[in-house]
């Protein structure tokens, strides 16, 4: 058998390999960096994610393949698809660590485990949106977990916190179990892992690459947190120390979406009614139970978990719709995109209010806060009506995009206007909770307020998640342009673009 | 001289304002609480008055311009180029539009003026007047907008200014120590979502139906569409122009209904009155309640479709053979009586009034329905004026007993136990008594805004009511004869409440100490009152009709009409349907040009027979004390005024759903299910169900429909949450049993 | 005798496999042995992956093993990291103890 070395381009991966670089150097320099010296793993990392963010910028409107075997697809893309969330998870990775600054040094976590893996995870959630190829996706996958598992655990040892990183990585290894297991019977079925082949393939290949195809669905619904796949999350949520939090229910999802997207971008036209139908009954249930559960809750956090449930089952209302709109896509990022700020900046208020660890997090300790913190509280009930869905706010124009592309969809393909119904009601329900937290700050009487330094970092994400939500609420047209331009590929849409 | 450019001045001295008092106002009022407040307030008042100014500019700029209406253009709000679809964020100047401007800013400034006065003192003044620019805002969008879009973004930020202000006083606790205050402004927030819902809805059809929501663009291309009987897709049906208009007109009938309180969402008002009293006169009673009024009036076109298909027979077109526009017009002239009936019921001084406030909307919502939309704009501009002026005269009184209840106070040392004790309540009439020696100027201006609102010749409120009265009766059709006799019921209704106020507040003798020692409020509140009871006495004179029909046939002739009709000359220019009705495509019904002599006669003897009867007859020696029963108390007519919410419902409805709710969970209990099922499940969804019934259905009307329906969530979700047990094991069965569900679904769909 | 091994009889040993792991995720207690079985899921896979490979006469699927097998190793070192992190605090290393977050 002749060996052929495939063809490889790093210059496409750089953004990747400057992220993880970064980390790499941090855990080296950890050695050498005296403890009093510990703002500079801060200022190290952030430079990493400008320089990536640089690089990833510099890249959007390319459109390449690397590491393509002769004769076969290439495994990782960089395309305006790819260049977009790598643009969302970088924007993400900058915000949690401007949050992390102050938050952790309060809380007595600051250490360069952090950093180091925060980055490590973020390199992981970037190839999720490149992966072109089921074992780099399982590979990314990986990536992105299991540090997050760690960082989970990082306030050991409050038993919240390693409880939380237990469970989470109990269930985690669970389901990468059944993914890989998925990723086998469909290599099986249809003798590759590159995603077009494998999801044309599973049209013709039998019950063998079906039952692949549905564990596939169930690994990466998992790291959405789709029901019934989703009860880790409140748990997990809850544990983690709030900045992790913050950053994993931004990261691993829009991650997990990244690849659920691509599978679904590659696999058309050929995807079948099959897929749409399950995806779009898994999100049904999704938005009730997590719209639903989230009103009996006394936790911000955990109500914020449910909360990001919920959020999961309206991105997938466009995943089912992208099978027959030409806007499901564009309507997922867009949301996703929109979803990213508001939630960072309402964890932000959340961290405020947590002066010491695991301590001001019942909805009750918000009771007042409008009459101590009156810009922080509209800045909070701002967000909390971006999260219900209420104009002029990101939240409101991203619900928009994403039922039109499902009432789109419904000329062409499976009726998916029961689902966008399903989408109203239960925004409805989530204003009840949303809407709670506005009340208990704004008509009712308390004595919690928010940590008095106000670090001049958290203050600038603040402002940029607050700016971003505004501007997605104003200006939807523009972005939702930019959205549109993410699933271009060579100048023409891409199949459910 | 044209001041189009002008335009979105009206919206930005009002933003100014309200920048100005968030950021300015602590700050001012903290230094130096006097000047602080006088600085805040004047601020506030004076950009209402300068948005003021530019609408009468513009009113001047639309008479040079021969009444051609203008749009202007701001920026583009929404835009989708691949779908080449743009909607513009625009102000549109017209004649009607205008006038909603002129009353808003108006009334508003007036109203911002006195509030200086109503609110000194009080520790949010600022935020009070950030919310009452705020609201000016918001309403000014409302009016002002070219499309429905703009239009709903109004009614929205109005709908939350409107519960910011009802709950100002959010603090405030009653005796069983609830935020009565919140609790009002949330229920007013909750069923108006119900209305705006219905507002979506009708969005959407018009955009599907006719691919904008432009004004003009939906008009024209209804007009189009239906004069060439061509049919439009909607969900993949064909349907008549006719059926979309008559579902989208009942639809504004819904949302309407909510923010112009009529039935069957009226509820919200009378709990509205928790708010500051200036609030209940600019926002519940003079402008953002007529927001459903505006809305039909501006929609004039596609009631007017929807009227003449029903009456064409188009496939669809009507709902129970009604036409949409019949349904509003019933429900107006329904709502004008059942709420006259209540008010006859209520001690408290807002009360009553926030009662007539929805009974006058019933009769513009039913002059609307009717096809007098120059009435309907009569009734609210003259209605703005004497309600207005209606509740600040309330606001002076109250303030008036308030300040007598201080001064028992101050003077009465060794009571202060006692007094402390004793509960009071300035706004409940059958404390107060014999003000008119008191309050000389309140008592006067008073007695102009009843004058006005019981229709008594010459007053404002005579009218524009007779105008809708003699459109009711002139008009054939058993819906228009139902309409007429409803609204002369409610007519009567209106003078006798305001004659049972009137005696009860300001004659006899005085049944409280705190009315012997009422005195007349600071003139910075009775001047505006003033100004207002002017506006009362001479606001017929805006659509002045012709005595007789030969003097309209001579005017016509000689093509001038002089004052004359002003109103209708002026609005003409933006009532579509009327050109439309010149064409042939429609027939509008029509309202007579000169006066309807046996129609005011009839109005004008029923109201001062009411007036007479309640001050002369019913209440002429009582109550002459405080605790005293209501004469009316323990008579058919007070049973049936108070019938149709506790009696009825707390003795039908509630009774029998919660026997079946009781008996299916025995049955159900007994026969099948181990106790978790039922301590779970039936027993808390079906005791959330009996106890939401109970809710909905009784006195406290929807405020129960927000525990209510969120009770029944929450059960379901407190069921649900069980199954997060905190187990890792149990989780991963979840994803397990996801897993095999799928499994088996991907292998037998395939 | 060889050849009356079909490719049927490896899947049907890796679905086998794979059952029995998932099964010890859902049934142990002690976290150690539910990481053994995850370990058993992951290995079924791998199973699989050769005997397909062979099937085909395509190498990637035994490439594919070193990965699954690399990740798995990365994943018990974090496992075991946390076992012992939890069982200095807990003195127990059964999951039914970690019981505080619920509901």
């Amino acid at each position: 058998m002749e060996f052929q070395v495939p063809a490889i381009n790093l210059a496409l991966l750089s953004p990747v390999l400057i992220v993880m670089v970064t980390g790499a150097l941090i855990m080296l320099l950890e050695f050498f960096i005296p403890e009093t010296r510990k703002g500079w793993y801060t200022w190290l990392s952030l430079v990493g994610i400008v320089l990536a963010f640089a690089q990833t910028a510099t890249m959007w409107g390319s459109e390449a393949g690397t590491f393509t075997p002769v004769g076969g697809q290439p495994m990782v893309l960089l395309d305006n698809y790819a260049t977009f969330l790598n643009l969302i998870f970088l924007i993400t990775g900058a915000l949690t660590i401007l949050l992390a600054i102050s938050y952790l040094r309060r809380t007595g976590l600051d250490r360069a485990e952090f950093y180091m893996l925060l980055l490590f995870s973020l390199s992981g959630m970037m190839l999720m949106g490149m992966a072109n190829d089921l074992i780099l996706v399982f590979l990314a996958l990986e990536i992105l977990s299991i540090p997050l598992y760690i960082m989970a655990g990082l306030a050991w040892p409050r038993g919240e916190s390693e409880e939380s990183a237990m469970k989470y990585f109990l269930l985690g290894a669970f389901s990468s179990g059944i993914f890989v297991f998925g990723i086998a019977l469909t290599y099986g079925a249809t003798g590759s892992t590159a995603l077009p082949q494998v999801l044309t393939g599973i049209a013709n290949g039998g019950a063998l690459g079906l039952a692949g195809a549905a564990f596939l669905l169930v690994g990466l619904g998992f790291k959405v947190a789709a029901a019934p796949f989703h009860m880790w999350t409140p748990d997990v949520y809850e544990g983690a120390p709030t900045i992790v939090t913050a950053f994993m229910s931004v990261g691993a999802k829009v991650g997990g979406f990244a690849a659920m997207l691509r599978i679904f971008l590659a696999a058309l036209p050929e995807i079948g009614d099959t897929w749409v139908t399950a995806v779009a009954v898994l999100s049904a249930l999704t938005l009730i139970i997590g719209n639903v559960v989230a009103i009996t809750q006394s936790n911000i956090k955990r109500m914020l978990a449910y909360s990001s449930i919920a959020h999961a089952g309206y991105i997938m209302i466009a995943v089912a719709a992208s099978a027959n709109s030409e806007r499901g896509l564009s309507a997922a990022l867009f949301y996703m995109f929109a979803y990213l700020f508001t939630t960072l900046g309402a964890f932000a208020i959340v961290m405020a209010r947590e002066h010491q660890l695991g301590e001001g997090l019942q909805l009750n300790d918000y009771k007042g806060l409008a009459r101590r913190h009156p810009l922080l509280a509209l800045v909070m009930a701002y967000f909390m009506l971006s999260l219900t869905g209420v104009p002029p706010t990101g939240g409101f124009s991203g619900k928009f995009y994403l039922f039109r592309a499902a009432i789109e969809a419904s000329s062409a393909g499976p009726d998916l206007l029961w689902l966008v119904l399903i989408g109203v009601v239960t925004s409805v329900i989530s204003g009840y909770y949303y809407l709670r937290l506005v009340y208990l700050m704004y008509m009712t009487d308390g004595d919690g307020t928010l940590v008095e330094e106000r670090h001049p970092a958290v203050v600038t994400a603040v402002a940029v998640t607050v700016a971003f939500t505004l501007l997605l609420g104003f200006m939807p047209g523009t972005w939702f342009d930019v959205t549109r331009q993410a699933v271009l590929w060579g100048g023409r849409l891409l199949a459910g673009g | 001289m044209n001041a189009f450019g002008l335009a979105p001045l009206l919206l930005i001295f009002p933003a100014i304002g309200v920048l100005f008092n968030t950021f300015a106002g602590p700050r001012l009022i903290r230094a130096e609480r006097k000047t602080g407040e006088m600085y805040a307030g004047w601020f506030a008042s004076l950009m209402a008055i300068l948005a003021f100014l530019v609408a009468v500019m513009l009113y001047f700029s639309l008479r040079a311009h021969d009444y051609h209406a203008e749009t202007v253009r701001l920026f583009d709000w929404i835009v989708v180029p691949s779908a080449g679809f743009t909607i513009p964020w625009a102000i549109q100047v017209d004649t009607l539009s205008v006038t909603m401007m002129l009353v808003v800013t108006g009334v508003g400034s007036l109203i911002h003026i006195y509030a200086i006065g109503y609110m000194h003192g009080d520790p949010g003044f600022h935020r009070f007047f950030a919310y009452l620019n705020l609201f000016l805002f918001f309403m000014l969008i409302l009016v002002s907008g070219s499309t429905y879009l703009m239009l709903f973004v109004g009614w929205e930020g109005v709908g939350l200014c409107s519960y910011l202000l009802i709950g100002f006083w959010f603090d405030r606790v009653n005796e069983q120590g609830k935020v009565m205050n919140a609790d009002a402004g949330r229920k007013a927030f909750v069923v108006n979502r119900v209305g705006d819902f219905a507002m979506v809805l009708a969005m959407i059809l018009l955009f599907w139906a006719f691919g904008s929501l432009d004004f003009g663009a939906v008009f024209g291309s209804a007009v189009d569409l239906f004069a060439h009987g061509e049919m439009v897709t909607l969900f993949g049906m064909e349907m008549t122009v006719g059926a979309v208009l008559t579902a989208v007109t009942i639809l504004f009938l819904l949302g309407a209904a909510g923010k112009s309180a009529q039935i069957p969402f009226y509820v919200w008002l009378p709990d509205a009155m928790a708010g500051p009293t200036p609030v209940s006169a600019l926002i519940h009673a003079a402008t953002m309640v007529t927001a459903g009024v505006y809305l039909m009036v501006r929609s004039n076109v596609l009631l007017e479709i929807a009227r003449q298909s029903t009456l064409d027979g188009v496939a669809g077109a009507s709902l129970l053979g009604l036409s949409g526009p019949d349904w509003i017009a019933l429900t107006g002239a329904a709502t004008a009586v059942l709420a006259g009936l209540i008010a006859f019921t209520q001690f408290d001084i807002k009360k009553v009034l926030a009662y007539s406030t929805i009974s006058q909307l019933g009769f513009m919502v039913a002059a609307a329905g009717m096809g007098a939309y120059v009435a309907a704009m009569f009734h609210l501009i003259t209605h703005a004026f004497f309600k207005a002026l209606l509740f600040l005269g309330s606001g002076s009184v109250i303030h008036g007993m308030e300040h007598g209840h201080h001064h028992v106070h101050e003077h009465d040392h060794e009571h202060d136990a006692h007094h402390k004790a004793e509960k009071f309540d300035p706004q409940d009439m059958r404390t107060m008594g014999g003000l008119r020696h008191k309050m000389p100027i309140t008592f006067a201006v008073y007695m102009v805004g009843t004058l006005a609102l019981a229709g008594i010749f010459p007053f404002a409120g005579f009218w524009s009511k007779d105008e809708i009265l003699a459109h009711a009766s002139t008009n054939h059709g058993s819906i228009f004869t139902a309409v007429y006799i409803l609204l002369t019921v409610a007519a009567f209704c209106t003078a006798f409440y305001m004659g049972r106020q009137i005696k009860m507040i300001f004659f006899g003798s005085p049944r409280h100490e705190a009315a012997e020692q009422a005195s007349e409020s600071a003139p910075i509140m009775t001047y505006p009152l003033i100004i207002l009871a002017a506006l009362s006495l001479l606001g017929g004179l805006l659509n002045f009709p012709f005595f007789t029909e030969s003097a309209y046939k001579a005017a016509k002739a000689a093509h001038s009409f002089g004052i004359n009709l002003g109103l209708e000359h002026w609005l003409e220019h933006s009532i579509t349907a009327f050109a439309l009705t010149e064409e042939g495509i429609v027939h509008m019904p029509h309202t007579p040009t000169w006066m309807q002599v046996d129609v005011a006669l009839i109005s004008t003897i029923l109201a001062l027979a009411a007036l007479a009867l309640a001050v002369g007859v019913v209440y002429r020696k009582r109550p002459q004390t405080a605790t005293e029963r209501d004469p009316l108390q323990g008579t058919p007519i007070w049973w049936f005024a108070i019938l149709p919410f506790e009696w009825f419902y707390m003795h039908t409805v509630v009774p029998a759903f919660k026997w079946s709710a009781r008996w299916l969970a025995e049955v159900l209990d007994g026969a099948f299910w181990h106790d978790f099922v039922h301590d779970n499940i039936i027993r808390d969804l079906f005791v959330g169900f009996a106890k939401f019934s109970a809710n909905v259905l009784d006195a406290n009307g929807v405020d129960g429909l927000v525990n209510g329906s969120g009770r029944l969530t929450h059960a379901v979700g407190a069921v649900l949450r069980k199954t997060q047990t905190g187990y890792a094991r149990n989780y991963a069965l979840g994803v397990f049993l996801g897993t095999v569900i799928l499994l088996a679904y991907f292998i037998f769909a395939s | 005798m060889f050849s009356t091994v079909t490719i049927d009889w490896y899947v049907a040993l890796s679905v086998l496999l794979f059952t029995i792991g998932a099964m010890g995720v859902l049934m142990r207690r002690n976290a150690i042995i539910i990481f053994m079985s995850v370990e058993m899921m992951l290995n079924s896979a791998n199973l699989a992956f050769v005997a397909f490979a062979r099937h085909l006469g395509d190498l990637d699927g035994q490439v594919l093993t070193f990965f699954v097998i690399t990740v798995a190793a990365a994943e018990v070192a974090v496992g075991l990291a946390l076992i012992v992190t939890i069982f200095r605090t807990k003195h127990s290393i059964s999951i039914d103890e970690l019981n505080v977050l619920k509901g």
